[in-house]
């Protein structure tokens, strides 16, 4: 297809115009791609900080919520539980006025001995049946590591019936405590359970306000505390890398989940170690930049619009005077007007001048060939009609030779008589083209010449119509004709065999034919086709050149399609004839026909 | 007209007409949110909290707008038509919704969906008698759990908790709905598992609109077993065990609210199978989308799946991640 394409001739406006759309086209395009590219790139910047700055600001907004609980937990520790013996009635107010301050936050506050014994809550609620604290990992890990706080994964709390028949999603903070119970010291386990919906809350707002981007929350070893589609997750219906993420320190990094290229922004929450996460993906595509993009298309088709406009402009102006020129050339070329165009920028102005002139050049050049052609025919026709005279004056001076020798002195005058009217005719002012009505004359004096010669051995009959005499024929081309007639055909019959020569003269349509014919011997067929040939291999007498010469004096002056016809068959008779154009004889014929510059066609 | 010249207006031309699409683009508002009515019976209670919340997650993913009728007992076509007229007149754009009780309700929900898409959820059209929840006869695509199977579950349940041993046993069953397929559905799965135990069937009730089953219930004969076949019923009858009504008698069931997975908990109810109303509401608000979005997004049938809870199990992670959708 591309080579069909290739193959095909374009002009040049075409072709300026087509290479130069291609140019706008791609400039453009590249132009928005990089344009496009930058804006996103600056955007996904800006995004990535946004995100940051709202990461860190809800980071804060944890830190100050888990502090919160951390203060409560201490106040509870320090103020209630360390200062007041658990068997007291203070204590239970105490803390109950600590949950009825913060119950907002604190879905629950327990405090158990060291084997996992309730010795007070807050709410006060009935422990379920058969649930063991000492089961509890929170119980557990505070036992196991009695120097620290603990804050564990959501869970939802197994502890006491509830009467609404709910369950409770909670984060607990637990912590060994020292406590007083009658008296004597002892350790224990103090947990706050700390309302799950109050996290949930604040990674939920940032989620709805965010676009196109999410943030979840995993702790250290990359356990899920909150992730907007967290049910998904759990389901397996869509994928997170959190267990990746659990490792990576507080920064910006590129990951990929299902071949999707994300930015991961991670920030770690003081005092528990989770992992405040945002995901930006690369794909995500906002509002504004959607219709960036559609702004930058639409500035590129504009621009490409109105390149294509000054394009075709410029093309024009390009093109325009070089396809003048070429129409003008062709226009030349196809005979038609002369007037090469000149015009449009300098250069192409000088190839008009340029070509203009070479024309002129060739024109005059071809002139002078065809002068020169016009020459040298008329010279080949002259000299061909030269050939013809010394030949026959030897003939005919020959046989006015033998009548003088013989004393036939009235027959010589007669010869001679027909001599100088044949010579006449021959001459005819140096000119080539005579009227039949002469041709005949002239043949006829011919064959009373050669009547005498012969001494009236054959006969000669004459068939013309006369409607011929006054058209136009080259001179001298019956004679040689009728020469060949009589030394090949009726010139050494006997005389009890007729010989005959006729001499027939017709028109036929447009066309004249001068017909000579004999019934003397004829020729072979062979010599019958190589006749009007220049051919070695045909005898040639009488005028050296005989028919040939008159065929081709006819075929110089009028065409290939005229000229002679020779028809023969041995012992039967031999038919020549001529064949030419109806040129009626008048002044401007037979100059311009002199001037061989007409011919029949 | 010389052919370069066409060329470059038929160029031109083209791209004149991509400058008026992307500034039509430019122009244009945000696309609006697809509108989808659900329309469940009794909307509020808390057995749909699943269910609500696959909704919500689904229609938050694939950016749809839900509009979740109010509803109390939706009891006939008549009764669910008139929902469907007065969200239709609210311009949704489709319909999931849990087929009324009553015959005559497949026909009703067909001509709607000649309108608007619908996408059935919970149970099937009734007096279909079949188990396959790909519901041929209505020609409408359902989603829900293959009620056949869990009333079957629970049949195996009663055995293996009684150790494949409850012949000359009593057994009552307490269904929902009469006219639903639903319950046809899972009493004759419960039926099958139950039918070479040797068991007595000593009731079989149903439940209708605004009953209360429990006084029913303790107006029936005592009997070893019971298996209660629907949320609602489950969730009366073992408020009522909370008063120790029936000692001697082990409850069985089928609920979807975590109210029943409290009774498990406190050991009112043995056995209960729960069907995974998230999964049915977050695969019919996104196959609906989907379909919204893309015509040539076809809505195949689904089967939800279920489990089957135990006292023993409800805190493991399995389990929990079961329950955490019903919050």
């Amino acid at each position: 297809m591309i080579k069909k394409i290739m193959k095909r001739e374009f002009d040049i406006q075409s072709m300026i115009m087509t290479v130069l759309t291609m140019l706008t086209v791609v400039t453009s395009v590249l132009m928005g791609f990089l344009l496009y590219n930058r804006y996103g790139n600056a955007m996904r910047q800006m995004e990535i900080r946004d995100t940051q700055t709202l990461l860190q600001s809800t980071a804060n907004s944890l830190e100050s919520y888990l502090r919160n609980m951390r203060q409560i937990e201490d106040t509870i520790n320090y103020s209630v539980v360390q200062e007041i013996d658990v068997s007291d009635a203070q204590f239970n107010q105490e803390l109950s006025l600590l949950y009825e301050a913060n119950k907002d936050k604190i879905q629950s506050i327990v405090l158990c001995d060291n084997k996992g014994k309730l010795i007070g809550a807050e709410p006060v609620i009935v422990q379920k049946p058969g649930v063991e604290i000492a089961d509890q990992a929170w119980f557990n890990i505070a036992v196991n590591e009695i120097e620290n706080m603990h804050f564990s994964v959501p869970h939802i709390q197994n502890l006491f019936r509830d009467d609404s028949y709910r369950y409770h999603k909670v984060i607990s903070l637990s912590r060994s405590v020292d406590i007083i119970d009658g008296g004597n010291p002892q350790n224990g386990v103090l947990l706050v359970d700390m309302k799950y919906s109050n996290i949930s809350d604040i990674l939920g707002k940032i989620n709805q306000e965010s676009n196109g981007y999410y943030y979840y929350l995993c702790d250290g070893e990359g356990n899920i505390i909150y992730h907007p589609h967290e049910l998904e997750l759990m389901r397996g219906l869509l994928e997170e890398n959190n267990a990746d993420v659990a490792g990576y320190k507080d920064g910006i990094y590129t990951d990929r989940l299902n071949g999707e290229k994300r930015k991961v922004i991670v920030n770690t929450i003081a005092y528990t170690g989770w992992k405040l996460v945002g995901v930006v993906s690369q794909n995500t595509k906002t509002d504004s930049q959607v219709r960036f993009r559609y702004y930058i298309m639409t500035i590129i088709t504009l621009l490409i619009m109105m390149n294509l406009f000054v394009n075709r402009i410029i093309t024009k102006k390009i093109s325009s005077p070089i396809l003048k020129l070429d129409a003008s050339v062709k226009a030349y070329e196809a005979g038609g007007k002369k007037n090469i165009y000149i015009g449009g920028s300098s250069e192409i102005r000088h190839l008009g001048l340029s070509v203009q002139k070479s024309y002129e050049q060739i024109e005059s050049l071809m002139k002078e060939i065809v002068d020169q052609q016009n020459k040298r025919r008329k010279s080949e026709i002259d000299a061909l009609q030269s050939q013809i005279h010394p030949h026959f004056l030897y003939n005919t001076l020959e046989s006015i030779t033998w009548m003088i020798e013989g004393n036939r002195n009235k027959d010589a005058v007669f010869m001679i008589s027909e001599l100088a009217r044949l010579f006449r005719i021959s001459l005819s002012k140096g000119k080539t083209i005579i009227c039949i009505e002469d041709e005949l004359q002239h043949c006829r004096s011919y064959m009373n010449i050669q009547k005498y010669r012969y001494r009236e051995r054959f006969s000669v009959q004459y068939d013309i119509q006369e409607e011929i005499y006054s058209y136009c024929t080259v001179k001298l081309i019956l004679q040689p004709i009728l020469e060949n007639a009589i030394y090949y055909g009726v010139g050494d019959m006997d005389e009890d065999d007729d010989p005959l020569i006729v001499v027939r003269g017709y028109k036929k349509e447009d066309d004249i034919y001068l017909c000579v014919e004999d019934n003397g011997m004829g020729m072979r067929e062979e010599d019958v086709r190589n006749i009007l040939t220049d051919n070695q291999k045909v005898p040639k007498h009488g005028s050296g050149v005989g028919l040939i010469n008159v065929h081709t004096r006819i075929q110089l002056m009028f065409g290939e399609q005229y000229g002679l016809h020779v028809e023969s068959e041995a012992d039967e008779g031999t038919s020549v004839t001529i064949h030419l154009p109806a040129i009626p004889f008048t002044k401007e014929n037979c100059e311009m026909l002199e001037k061989a510059k007409i011919g029949k066609e | 007209m010389e052919k370069n010249k066409i060329t470059f207006l038929i160029a031109e031309l083209c791209l004149a007409v991509l400058v008026i699409l992307f500034v039509r683009h430019i122009l244009a508002d945000e696309e609006p949110q697809k509108r989808i009515a659900v329309i469940v019976d009794n909307s509020g209670a808390e057995k749909w909290d699943s269910f609500m919340n696959g909704l919500r997650q689904g229609a938050d993913i694939e950016n749809v707008h839900l509009i979740i009728c109010n509803t109390d007992e939706i009891e006939n076509a008549e009764e669910q038509k008139e929902l469907i007229d007065a969200q239709l007149n609210n311009q949704v754009d489709a319909f999931i919704i849990q087929v009324a009780p009553g015959g005559d309700t497949v026909a009703m929900l067909q001509e709607v969906n000649r309108i608007k898409p619908v996408v059935l959820v919970a149970n099937g059209v009734y007096e279909t008698n079949t188990s396959d929840s790909d519901n041929m006869e209505s020609g409408l695509p359902i989603i829900m759990p293959d009620n056949y199977k869990m009333g079957y579950q629970l049949g195996q349940e009663i055995l293996k908790q009684n150790n494949n041993n409850i012949s000359g046993k009593t057994i009552g069953i307490v269904n929902g709905l009469k006219s639903t397929e639903s319950t046809q559905d899972r009493r004759q799965g419960l039926v099958d598992a139950l039918k070479d135990s040797g068991c007595e069937f000593a009731f079989d009730v149903y439940t209708t609109s605004g009953e209360d089953i429990a006084s029913t219930v303790r107006q029936c004969k005592e009997i070893d077993y019971m298996a209660v076949l629907e949320t609602g019923a489950l969730e009366q009858i073992g408020e009522d065990n909370t008063n120790d009504s029936m000692k001697r008698t082990k409850v069985y069931g089928i609920g979807h609210s975590m109210k029943c997975v409290y009774y498990v908990d406190d050991g009112l109810v043995e056995s209960l199978v729960m069907s995974d109303g998230y999964d049915m509401g977050y695969r019919s608000v996104v196959e609906m989308a989907r379909s919204l979005k893309n015509r040539f997004h076809g809505i195949t049938s689904y089967t939800t799946d279920y489990i089957v809870i135990h006292k023993d199990d409800i805190f493991t992670e399995e389990t929990q991640k079961f329950l955490q959708t019903c919050e």
